[in-house]
């Protein structure tokens, strides 16, 4: 890339980050109820649909399974959009500046910086991980050889995943409209051709019969993990909704969708995997598409999952390189887009050199989501409904400067860390991410994301009212101060 | 009252602009409209029939 074109990508970059903090205009709302739905259902039919389902496939049996994912998708997509989607759709905020009401503007970067960073470092390794076996699996097709799942071929192909994201990132900003009206339509077809296939040679009694992979004893402590491995499905989308919501034209646009979407395509997508990793007995997508569809029509399948793979992280991965930029003030204006996106994908291409570290623990992974953004979608509806009635005053939100309604304590609310440390703390007492370990009882009853969401939200509560509040900070007289002067 | 965010001088005025707009008196914006407690109460209804019938149904 030329000098002057990496000046323009920049121009262009910087552009959209500082315009995309912009409050919006009527006339720019241009998501109806429709377009948003179409939105989010081009987001949830993606190859991670399938990496949850045949991950369930290990503790739960199909009927379980459907239950369990509806039960978990349901209730932690209703509170992420609830507590992302609506005040940035009302007000027309992205959804970082939205935050400082809530955490302060440093302690924005606290979330950004810190756990937003982490969990889509690990998505863009996991993706790209499930391109490189993919390919690898199409290799072993064509030429009749026999790599392993952790072979160094696919930490090759990962890295060529890497690669190919981060020159299509390198040219500037992303559309996800060209994601959904050709990625997305393709992942349904697969999915469509893989129910037919799965079905063909089995009555629902048949495939309902299936025992799962590798359960547990105790049948509610599977189901339990599994509803766990939805609530943290559901809560993963908090880092991007709010920004997407902010377009939408009504506030039923704003809600409804996510439902329709993140929830309902989610869910089916996700009940597709699980059949097929019952059936085939694996639990990765990778290995279903030729045992299922034969050698042409499951190449044509990895290849298009292939794709899909590598649309998925530069979708993702601009969407937080742009929240790196926004939230990250003069310091990170100066770096140019290509090193940021470049630096950005140092973490997952280390990640990729051991294919089956986090690819194969897919699930401690995304349960990941489940400690942060849990409590996090507490706090903010906390904030949002209960302290400020749903209002935001957009003067003040824009106002970085000291003593500014929401600056809290120099730009931090400790109520909102403090909250939030609570709540992940209560999360991984009751059920450890990575070792599944629980210190104390109670999981099997009431999992681990909702104790870490109504704790969190208690905290909030107690601490805002008896000290916040009590201190004058924070502008929760904002709205009342503003109906009095008119 | 004008709001120090950029230092982009054009930016900063686009910023005044909208937000002299948006805090105007007669600002209409459908999507401004909050949500009602009949809003919150059907949105939970309806997870907690999807919850409660597919455990019974699943489980």
């Amino acid at each position: 890339m030329s000098a002057d074109t990496a000046d323009t990508v920049h121009t262009q970059v910087e552009r959209e980050a500082q315009f995309g903090v912009l409050p919006v205009l009527p006339s720019e709302r241009v998501w109806s109820f429709f377009d948003f739905t179409w939105v989010n259902i081009g987001l949830a039919i993606a190859t991670w649909a399938f990496l949850i389902g045949g991950s369930m496939a290990y503790f739960v049996d199909v009927k379980q399974g459907i239950a369990a994912a509806v039960i978990g998708n349901s209730v932690s997509v209703t509170l992420m959009a609830l507590a992302t989607c609506a005040p940035s759709g009302k007000w027309g905020l992205e959804q970082y500046t939205a935050l400082r009401s809530v955490l302060g503007r440093h302690g924005v970067k606290v979330i950004v910086f810190g756990w937003l960073l982490a969990i889509e470092i690990g998505w863009a390794a996991v993706l790209s991980i499930m391109f490189g076996r993919s390919t690898t699996h199409v290799v072993n097709e064509i030429s009749k050889s026999d790599f392993g799942p952790n072979s160094g071929i696919v930490t090759v192909f990962a890295i060529v995943a890497i690669v190919t994201a981060w020159l299509v990132l390198a040219k500037g900003p992303v559309s996800i409209k060209w994601f959904n009206k050709i990625v997305a339509p393709g992942l349904f077809v697969i999915q469509l051709v893989m129910v037919v296939l799965l079905f063909k040679d089995h009555s629902w009694t048949e495939i309902t019969a299936i025992k799962p992979l590798e359960p547990f004893d105790n049948k509610l402590l599977n189901f339990m993990i599994v509803v766990e491995f939805n609530l943290a499905a559901g809560f993963s989308w908090w880092p991007v909704m709010g920004s997407l919501a902010r377009v939408t034209q009504t506030k039923r646009a704003a809600f409804w969708p996510n439902m329709i979407g993140l929830f309902g395509a989610a869910v089916i997508g996700e009940v597709v995997g699980l059949i097929a990793a019952l059936s085939l007995g694996d639990s990765d997508p990778t290995v279903w598409m030729i045992p299922l569809g034969g050698a042409a029509l499951g190449v044509l399948a990895l290849v298009w999952i292939a794709f899909a793979n590598i649309t998925s992280i530069v979708s993702i991965i601009y969407s937080t390189c742009l929240a790196l930029k926004q939230v990250g003030g003069n310091a990170l204006a100066r770096v140019s887009w290509t090193w940021l996106t470049g630096a950005f994908f140092v973490a997952p291409l280390i990640l990729t050199l051991r294919p089956g570290l986090i690819y194969d623990n897919f699930f401690q992974f995304l349960n990941w989501s489940g400690v942060a953004f849990a409590p996090l979608s507490a706090i903010y509806i906390a904030d949002y409904f209960v302290f400020r009635r749903q209002y935001i005053d957009l003067r003040a939100i824009y106002d970085t400067s000291r003593g500014s309604p929401y600056d809290f304590w120099r730009g931090w609310n400790p109520a909102g860390l403090i909250a939030l440390g609570v709540g992940s703390l209560t999360y991984i007492a009751l059920y450890n991410p990575v070792s599944l370990e629980r210190y104390i009882p109670g999981f099997e009853y009431l999992s681990a994301s909702m104790p870490a969401f109504v704790i969190a939200g208690i905290v909030y509560l107690v601490l805002t009212a008896m000290w916040v509040r009590r201190s004058g900070r924070g502008g929760y007289d904002l709205r009342h101060s503003r109906a009095r002067s008119g | 009252m004008e709001t120090k965010t950029f230092k982009d001088p054009a930016l900063q005025a686009e910023l005044e602009r909208r937000l002299d707009l948006m805090t105007s008196p007669d600002y209409e914006d459908p999507a401004r409209e909050s949500f009602t407690w009949s809003d919150l109460i059907s949105i939970f209804a309806v997870v907690a029939v999807l919850c409660i019938g597919f455990f019974l149904w699943g489980y």
